[in-house]
Formats: C-alpha cells, structure tokens, sequence
C-alpha cells in the first residue's frame, strides 16, 4: 500500500530543525520584514546578496543533485526546507534560474552547458527568466511563432515575447522557438539559452493591476544565438518545456507562503487595530478563519503525501496541488486584506516615496497589493480552467 | 414640453455619452496612470451637462428629482470606470446640508448647483459600518464661532476638493457636521492615492477656527441616511462598472482564438459568462433594495436592505472583477486593462462602503433581535 504517514523522516526534520536556527540569525531584518508584509518587489540586489548568504551555507543550490552543485536532498529534506524558508519569511529564491531551469540543465544539458550555467545559478549570480508565452500563445502555448532560423553555427530570432517575469532584472533568458512549421505545432519547436543583454534585444516594461513592474514585452530583432546554446535537440523543445513547466506548478500550489499569509492573519487578528473595530472575536470572521485554516491543512497533507510517495506521483498529482493551492492563496490575501479594511487600499509605493507613515496597523501595507497580485497565480503556470482540461485528458485515453 | 421622466431619461443618456466619448476608458487610460489626468477639466465639462443639479430642491436652482434620478450617472461613470467626487458632492453631502442654517444652506446647495463646489467626506461618515479609522476632531463652542481640533481619516478625494464635510464631537451632545472651505487655516492634509486611482487623505486640524453658522446640526436618522445614499451611489457606480467588465470579456471571448478556435467556444467559459450575469442580476437587485431603503420605511427594515446588499455587492461585485481578469488571462491582469480598473475600482467601493464583518454583523444582530420578537416577514 502507498504511504500514508504524514511524518517527514529524520533527515528532514534534523534539516528543517538547522533551517530555521540559520534563517533567524542570517537573513537580514529588512529583508525579512519586507517578505512579511507581503512585498513581492525586492530590489534584486539584495536577493542576490541573500543568495550569496544561503550559498556560503552549502545551500545555494537547494533542490539539485550533489553533481550539478546542490545539496543532493531527497524530496523530504528539499519540501522540509522551502517549508522553513517561507515560515521564517526568507525571499523566494530565484525562481526561474534555480527551480526550472536548473533541474532541467541537470537532466538534459550537454557537460559544456552544466558547467557553464549551472555555478551561476547556484551561487546566485545569474537571474533568468523565462521567455515562453506571446502575445498569440499563452494556453496554448505550441502556438508559439518567434522564430529562430538556423544560419550556420547560429540561430536567428525575429518576434515577440510577452509576459517574461523579470526580464528587466535578468542577466539571462531562456526560451522556446520556432524552428519549424511544416509539422505538428509542437514538433518545430526549440529551447534556447542567451544573455540579456544579446544585440537586437528590446524590453518593454508591462505594469500588473496594482502597479508593480513583474512583467515585460520582449522584441527579438535578428537576435544571433550559437547553437551551442540550444538545450536538448532541435525541435525538442516541447518536451522540455513540459518537464520544466510540471516543476513550477508543483511550485506554485504555495502551501509553504500559505501558511506564512495565514501566520500574518493570526498576528492582525491579535492587534489592537483588530480590537477595536470588533473583529478579534467576530463569530463571522471566526468561521472564515477556520474554513480557511481547514482547506490549508488538507493541502498541507495531501503535499506532505505526494512528497512522501516520491517524484513520480508528486508529477503526476501536481497540477491538482496547484488547482487548489493557488485559489486558498487567493482567498487568504482577500480575508487579510478585507481584515485589514480600507486603510489596506492605500496604494503603498507611493507612500514610501513621500516617506509618509501607512495608516493603519503593519499588516495594512501590502494587504490589498497582495490580494490584486495573487489574482495572477491562476492564470501564469498553466490557467486553472486549463489545467483541469490537461488533468482531464488522460481519463477516456485508450488503454 | 417635456415630461418628468423624459427629463431624467435625457440627462442620463447625455451624461453616458458625454463619459463615453469624451472621458472613455481606453483612451483616458494613459493620462490616469501618468497622473497627469486632468480633473479639474473634467469636473468643469461635467459640470456644464447639470447632473449636479439632480437631487437639490428647486430654491437652491435644482431639479429636485428623486434619488433614481442620478443612477445612470453613476452607472455612467461606472462604465468608464472614472472615479470623481460626484457622488459624494451631489448625492450625499447635501442629505447634510439640507439642515444647515441660512443662508450658508442656500448659498451652498446653489454653488453645487451651478458647478462650483466639490465636496468631501469622511469614509467613516459614509458608512453604518465603516472600517476606517475613528475620527477624533473635536468642536469648542466660542460666543461667534467655533474651534476644530483632531485628525479624521480617509477623507475621498479631498485633495481636489473646495470643502470639507466633516463630523465632530462635542462633549456631552451629539456629533455635529462643520462645513470646512478647503483653504482655511489650521488644516493639513496627508494625501494618499488608492488602488483604483482615486485619492483620499488624513485631515489634521489645529484650532481651526470657523463662524458658528458652519456647524450643522442633523436629526437623529443622519447616519443612516448618509450610509444609505452612500450604498446606493457605491452600487450604482459599481454595476456600471461590472456589466462593463462582462461587456468587454463577452466581446473578447468571442474574438480570442486558442487551440484553434474561439474561446466563446470552451463550454466552461460559457457557463462563467452565464454565471456572471447572474451576479450582475444580484447587484441590480441590490440597488433597488437601497432605493426601496430611501423611500421612508423603518430603521430596522432600511438597516436589513442597506446590510443585504451590500453584502451582496461584495460577494457579487468582487466576484465579477475576479472573473474578469482571470477570463481574459494574463492581458486581464495589466494596468491598462479595464478588468484590473474594474477589480480594483469594485473593491475599493466595497471597502468604503463597509467592513464586511462589520455589516454581517450587524444584519445577525437585527435578525436575532427579529427572532426574539417574533416578526419575522418578508421585506416587500
Ligand atoms: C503575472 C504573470 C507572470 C507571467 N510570467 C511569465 C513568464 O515569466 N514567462 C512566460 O512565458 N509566460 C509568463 N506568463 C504568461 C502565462 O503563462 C499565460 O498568461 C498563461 O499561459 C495564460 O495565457 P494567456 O494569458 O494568453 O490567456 P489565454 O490563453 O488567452 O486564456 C484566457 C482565458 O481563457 C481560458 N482558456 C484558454 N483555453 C481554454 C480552454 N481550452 N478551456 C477552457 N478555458 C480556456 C484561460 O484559462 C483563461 O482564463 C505570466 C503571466 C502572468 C499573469
């Protein structure tokens, strides 16, 4: 019979045990504070410093094999880590470089590509992004029409990207492209690597609904990328971006950052400002609280059970962590910011240039920026509507 | 000669296309997120089509219309999702001023009529359960004037306003209204803009001094008139801007093509869409509840509609703007987008208009009181 035990072995909690006494005393105040009150816009530099901290610590590369630079954990120890990071309110890490591309690089990159990319992203040095989606290509991504034409040693790309997180910020992309058309849509396709700051070029920033620049247009123009720098072969592309894609949803079921909004939501209700407008012992409030606390734990187990029956069925089960991890996401930052009440809807940035206090109690700051910003976790990762389909499609497949 | 009605119906329908084709979302967009919208302009041009004028009695040069009357102005600038102190100024400021002495009540009431003031209040004022902070402005009482002291909180659009309209306490008797010229001294503002573009701000008073005339004294049903005619404006705005939302998303599902085909086509999308109207239906009927609130019923009855749709306003209004950015996908989500200023202007009209805990709350409290005493019967 499957597993069916909760409890993380010992390596796990010995590991989450020296996380914890590491992240109280290494990660910076400010930084600290900032993840806490829900401000997803870091500056870079100071991620990078932090990830240079965590890889002086031996765990820069957490979640990678020994051989390409990383601890070597089973999934227990690396899920009992990203639990403790998210609880202590550590930055999440670089997401692009270390958590798809990297796991990705280990399994299907050439020596050459390993040992030219992987030390960048385990040291902290080299942020990616990810350049999948355009403007005729999000869920349904083979779509895709940028295209990389091959021209002796190099491929040439002309098109349009959008919606790359990060590019701004980034050191590097990787992407795919179309190599072909004569075929299946997602046969021509090509995964490719290059610097940011490759000739030809452009970025554009794109505003998300409460002002944050996350995301970016991207315009290649003859843009030169030697073929060394494709991943896996020609027209392979499509596979890799589904091994790579399962990743981030297995990322962005967010149990680990749920359980830090809901610790935020406990301390709120505790607070004086709580206090007075009746709410700390509102039966109303109470009972959402407990729904949600209750929908939380049932994620909890259900991760802790596909990450104790190993990598395959924590594959094959993701995208139902994802459908129903990324709607309690949204609903904790909803409840907190509707706790919080209108001093919530004061939009932040603004304030911090004047220099001017927030009204309203700590937890007011990014309340309602954290409620607009997690409307985005359903649809980027694969939209839920089509993640249902995807999950669907298998179950009247022919035996 | 034209009827009543017709008068209305004309107003209505020249405020919508005046917003639409001189003020309309797409293309005032850039200038809002830029900041560099100017309203002053806008409240001069709106200014000249009379809507002010609307609700005021005819001695102070309005039209004196019943509340129904406004609805498709707010509507109006729901659909272009434009945020702008009509509401407040010519909706429920002069619930207040109506009391005030002459003849600072005629002289008021006639400069909104003709344009020439914006009015604000405080958010905590607006509500019968409002989630910004106490006020804490006082009222000294002098021979022939009056003194201001304190601090009141989320005063909407008070950056552009030429007055305030603000509560104050008096030690041993009721709260009072003072109306306060916005330049008068002793007073600072702290301005901060919100989510949906709009601006509020703290006002700090110090020995603000005023003549006696400025303060307004209002009968006991004040709040609840105010946060009734504050709901009202709040969902009548916001079912503009929710059936603008489905508008767009309807238009744009059946124009957006995936996996070869329209996504109009996807079963599942189309039971959203059917769903939405549904809770476009649940709006609706939850501004005719606070029409039906206006029209002199008893405190208990105006409290239970006022406290059931705005909960259902919440639940509704939320849900569409959600629906909208996530049924238009990533492009839904950006700035520019009308779902990401629907979203956000739908939730900062719920957050004004009241803490959902609060007004759950409340709505148990008069149930339970209805149990006890045996009459419970349907509203209308
Ligand atoms: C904040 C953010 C960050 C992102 N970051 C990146 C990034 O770094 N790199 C990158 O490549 N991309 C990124 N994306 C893009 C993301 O992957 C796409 O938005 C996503 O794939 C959806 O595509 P779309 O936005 O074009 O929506 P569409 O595909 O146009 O879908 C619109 C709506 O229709 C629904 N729909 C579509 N097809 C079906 C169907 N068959 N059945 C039922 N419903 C359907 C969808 O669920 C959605 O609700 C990001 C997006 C966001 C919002």
């Amino acid at each position: 019979m499957k597993t069916i035990s909760l409890k993380l072995n010992a390596e796990a909690e010995a590991l989450a045990a020296e996380a914890r006494a590491f992240f109280t005393t290494a990660l910076p105040d400010n930084l600290r504070e900032q993840v806490k009150r829900q401000n997803t816009t870091l500056p870079i530099e100071e991620q990078k410093d932090w990830h240079r901290v965590m890889d002086a610590r031996g765990w820069g590369g957490h979640g990678l094999p020994l051989a390409d630079g990383g601890p070597g954990w089973d999934d227990e120890v690396y899920y009992a880590f990203l639990r403790e990071m998210a609880l202590a309110d550590v930055p999440r890490p670089m997401l692009y470089g270390l958590r798809m591309l990297a796991p990705t690089l280990a399994k299907f990159g050439t020596a050459d590509q390993k040992a030219r990319y992987l030390p960048g992203i385990v040291s902290g040095d080299t942020m990616w992004c990810q350049a999948f989606s355009e403007p005729n290509a999000g869920s349904d991504l083979a779509a895709l029409k940028c295209k990389a034409v091959l021209n002796g040693d190099h491929y040439v790309i002309s098109g349009t990207k959008i919606w790359t997180t990060e590019a701004h910020v980034s050191d590097a992309l990787f992407g795919l492209f179309r190599t072909d058309s004569s075929g299946r849509k997602q046969a021509g396709i090509s995964f490719l690597m290059m610097p940011i700051d490759v000739p030809g070029l452009t970025i554009r920033p794109l505003h998300l609904l409460e002002g944050t620049h996350e995301v970016n247009e991207l315009h290649f123009d003859d843009v030169r990328v030697p073929v060394i720098d494709r991943l896996g072969e020609e027209g392979d592309g499509w596979r890799l971006a589904k091994f790579l894609l399962e990743i981030e949803r297995l990322e962005s079921a967010e149990v680990s950052r749920s359980w830090a909004i809901y610790r935020t939501i406990t301390e709120f209700l505790s607070s004086e400002a709580a206090a007075t407008r009746g709410i700390c012992d509102d039966p109303g409030a109470l009972d959402q609280l407990s729904k949600l606390h209750q929908r939380l734990v049932s994620l909890d187990a259900q991760e802790r059970l596909l990450v104790k029956r190993g990598e395959a069925a924590l594959r094959e089960q993701a995208p139902f962590l994802k459908l129903l991890g990324t709607p309690l996401f949204q609903d904790l930052a909803e409840f907190l910011m509707i706790l919080v009440g209108v001093p919530a809807q004061i939009q932040l940035s603004e304030q911090e240039r004047q220099g001017r206090p927030v009204l309203g109690p700590d937890t007011a700051t990014f309340a309602a920026a954290s409620f607009y910003l997690k409307r985005t976790t359903s649809i980027y990762g694969g939209a839920s509507e089509v993640l249902k389909d995807l999950i669907a499609r298998p179950y009247w497949r022919k035996a | 000669m034209s009827t009543e009605t017709d008068f209305v119906a004309l107003i209505g329908d020249t405020a919508n296309r005046f917003l639409r084709d001189q003020y309309g979302f797409t293309d005032r967009r850039p200038d809002d997120l830029s900041r560099t919208f100017d309203r002053d302009r806008f409240w001069a041009a709106f200014m000249e089509l009379g809507c002010q004028a609307l609700l005021l009695p005819e001695d102070a040069d309005g039209a004196a219309q019943d509340v129904t009357a406004a609805l498709p102005v707010l509507e109006a600038l729901g659909q272009e999702v434009l945020t702008s102190p009509f509401a407040v100024t010519a909706a429920v400021a002069p619930l207040i001023l109506g009391n005030a002495e002459e003849p600072l009540r005629t002289a008021i009431l006639k400069k909104i009529a003709a344009g020439l003031h914006r009015l604000a209040m405080s958010a905590e004022d607006l509500s019968l359960s409002p989630s910004a902070p106490p006020t804490t402005l006082e009222i000294t009482i002098h021979e022939n004037t009056i003194a201001l002291n304190g601090t009141t909180h989320m005063v909407i659009e008070a950056g552009q306003a030429s007055a305030f309209l603000l509560r104050a306490s008096r030690s041993g008797s009721v709260d009072r209204f003072v109306f306060i010229p916005a330049h008068t001294p002793g007073i600072s503002l702290t301005d901060y803009n919100l989510y949906d573009g709009s601006s509020a701000a703290t006002i700090q008073c110090r020995d603000v001094n005023l003549p006696s005339a400025s303060m307004i004294v209002v009968p006991d049903d004040m709040a609840l008139n105010l946060a009734n005619r504050f709901a009202l404006c709040a969902v009548a705005e916001g079912l503009g801007t929710a059936r603008r939302l489905w508008s767009e998303l309807r238009d744009y599902l059946g124009l957006r093509e995936a996996f070869s085909q329209r996504l109009s086509n996807f079963q599942v999308l189309r039971h959203r869409i059917v769903d939405m109207v549904s809770s476009l239906n649940a709006i609706e009927a939850g501004l005719a509840m606070l029409v039906e609130a206006e029209s002199g019923r008893d405190d208990r009855d105006r409290r239970k509609l006022i406290h059931t749709a705005l909960s259902e306003f919440r639940a509704h209004g939320i849900k569409v703007g959600k629906e909208a950015v996530q049924l238009h996908g990533a492009i839904g989500a950006m700035q520019e987008h009308v779902a990401a200023a629907g979203l956000t202007r739908l939730t900062v009209l719920n957050e004004l208009a009241a803490d959902q805990w609060g007004n759950e709350r409340a709505m148990k409290a008069l149930l339970q009181q209805d149990i006890l005493n045996g009459t419970v019967s349907p509203l209308f």
